[in-house]
């Protein structure tokens, strides 16, 4: 045996761990002749009994008892019934969900309290007028006429109201006040922008068309008194109504009064030419 | 009550709840955990994180023991070997440290040539009273590299088999027998300098310093 092959079985050697006995004879007999290898095979028993002594210094440790203690707790936490004991009262809600649950009810809250300001604001900025004087007003709806009364637009409506089958208005919903001034109107809605119009000098060249109901229930609703407000609007307005319009002025406005009941809700539209 | 069930017996039953075979699989298993943790670190504080962690784990995730790619024993070992080594990386407490002064370590597995001082050395602890020999080389396995220092713990202290071993780590047999031949000749140099040192008037402060640092 060399230097070489006695290295590679020297630590099997001083730890005395089973091995061919040929070997272990060679072995011994190459460290008896090689002063190297003699001093290399001491250092390794004195290493193996130093690594035997570490061994059985620690050999008796252990966790100590509380980390029994938590994993167990642990443990009963995960396989704990996710339900409350009958006596409680408490609805239990994982604390995330409750969480969202609140800041949800937050915002709504939030959202419904600027709502009210801003509806009760609108209200109190809109001018008191009365619908008789509003009225009278009014432009002329048909070329035959050029001064309209307030019941005569009243009874367009309940005739349009009680004669015709009523169309859902897909607009209704979207329209909102969003300026009241006093010498006119800003309205916005889903199909563009109303342009309020200070006054209406040139009534008697105008042709208007009957008024369109906006909502569904008119006929459970007849008016007794509102308003109506002169508003321009993109011409592509008269196709969500069913009115012709020419395609190439899409791009150019419309004139319309928009009859408003006293809630502030548009009830009618009639378009002016 | 569960001595004679199996490991995978008592791990299946605690999937299913039962408290009581988790307590005998803990009772089972945590000291060899706890030790190899501690023999890994040298720390108290460690290892019952780490003891505590790993079963932590096998609550949690025991799904992923997979008995056809080896013992459950190993697969434990396994997951405290992450948790050493994380443990290690992150506090930074036990860097390494070079007992013969040059630092140079043969991290690559490779054997290298032993110095000269291996040569004509005698018993190496010859001098040292029990209490020494054992906190020279507890110092001087913490200062291997990791990845020599847990083929020590696991095939000398643990005394486990190379293939043991070689399942725990993940690697080949033949890489732990390289590693740990590497591993036992860089401590037998670093307890020959140790010795040389204490022989000196310094020894006694130096061996102070050392076991402030580990403990």
């Amino acid at each position: 045996m060399n230097c070489q092959e006695f290295d590679q079985i020297l630590y099997e050697l001083a730890r005395s761990q089973a091995m061919d006995a040929g070997q272990r004879e060679l072995a011994l007999a190459h460290s008896a002749t090689c002063q190297n290898c003699a001093a290399r095979l001491a250092n390794a028993r004195s290493l193996a009994e130093g690594l035997t002594a570490l061994a059985a210094t620690t050999e008796s440790q252990s966790a100590p008892s509380r980390v029994e203690e938590t994993l167990l707790a642990a443990f009963r936490q995960r396989t704990a019934p996710a339900v409350l004991p009958a006596k409680s009262n408490v609805v239990a809600f994982p604390v995330r969900q409750s969480r969202v649950s609140f800041w949800a009810l937050a915002a709504a809250a939030v959202l419904l309290i600027a709502f009210g300001i801003v509806a009760v604001s609108q209200w109190k900025k809109a001018p008191a007028i009365s619908p008789t004087r509003e009225l009278a007003t009014v432009p002329s709806p048909s070329p035959k006429s050029e001064n309209i009364q307030s019941a005569e637009i009243q009874s367009e409506l309940v005739v349009a109201t009680s004669n015709q089958s009523l169309k859902p208005v897909p607009f209704k919903k979207n329209i909102n006040l969003s300026e009241q001034p006093n010498d006119g109107f800003l309205v916005s809605s889903s199909f563009g922008e109303f342009t309020p119009l200070a006054n209406s000098t040139n009534a008697q060249q105008e042709i208007a068309t009957d008024f369109l109901p906006l909502i569904y229930d008119a006929s459970d609703q007849a008016m007794e008194s509102g308003q109506v407000i002169r508003v321009q609007l993109p011409r592509t307005a008269l196709a969500s109504f069913g009115l012709p319009y020419n395609p190439e002025r899409a791009n150019d406005t419309v004139k319309a009064d928009l009859l408003l009941a006293d809630d502030g809700s548009a009830r009618a539209i009639r378009f002016i030419r | 009550m569960h001595s004679n069930v199996s490991d995978d017996e008592l791990l299946n039953q605690m999937r299913t709840g039962d408290e009581s075979a988790f307590i005998a699989l803990y009772r089972r298993k945590q000291s060899l955990i706890y030790r190899f943790a501690l023999r890994m670190s040298g720390s108290e504080s460690i290892a019952e994180d780490v003891t505590q962690e790993v079963f932590l784990h096998l609550m949690r995730g025991s799904d992923h023991f997979d008995a056809t790619r080896g013992s459950f024993q190993a697969y434990l070992f396994g997951i405290a070997r992450n948790q050493v080594l994380r443990r290690l990386e992150r506090d930074r407490t036990f860097r390494l440290v070079s007992l013969d002064g040059n630092g140079k370590d043969h991290e690559d597995g490779t054997d290298a040539p032993l110095s000269e001082t291996l040569m004509v050395a005698g018993d190496l602890l010859g001098d040292l009273t029990r209490r020494e020999t054992i906190e020279s080389v507890r110092q001087a396995v913490l200062a291997l590299p990791a990845h020599y220092r847990e083929v020590v713990v696991l095939c000398d202290l643990h005394e486990m088999s190379y293939q043991e071993a070689a399942d725990i780590l993940d690697c080949a047999l033949g890489t732990v027998r390289s590693r740990l031949h590497r591993a036992r000749a860089i401590l037998v140099e670093r307890l020959q300098s140790l010795k040389t040192t204490q022989s000196s008037p310094a020894a006694a402060e130096t061996v102070q310093v050392l076991s402030e640092s580990f403990i």
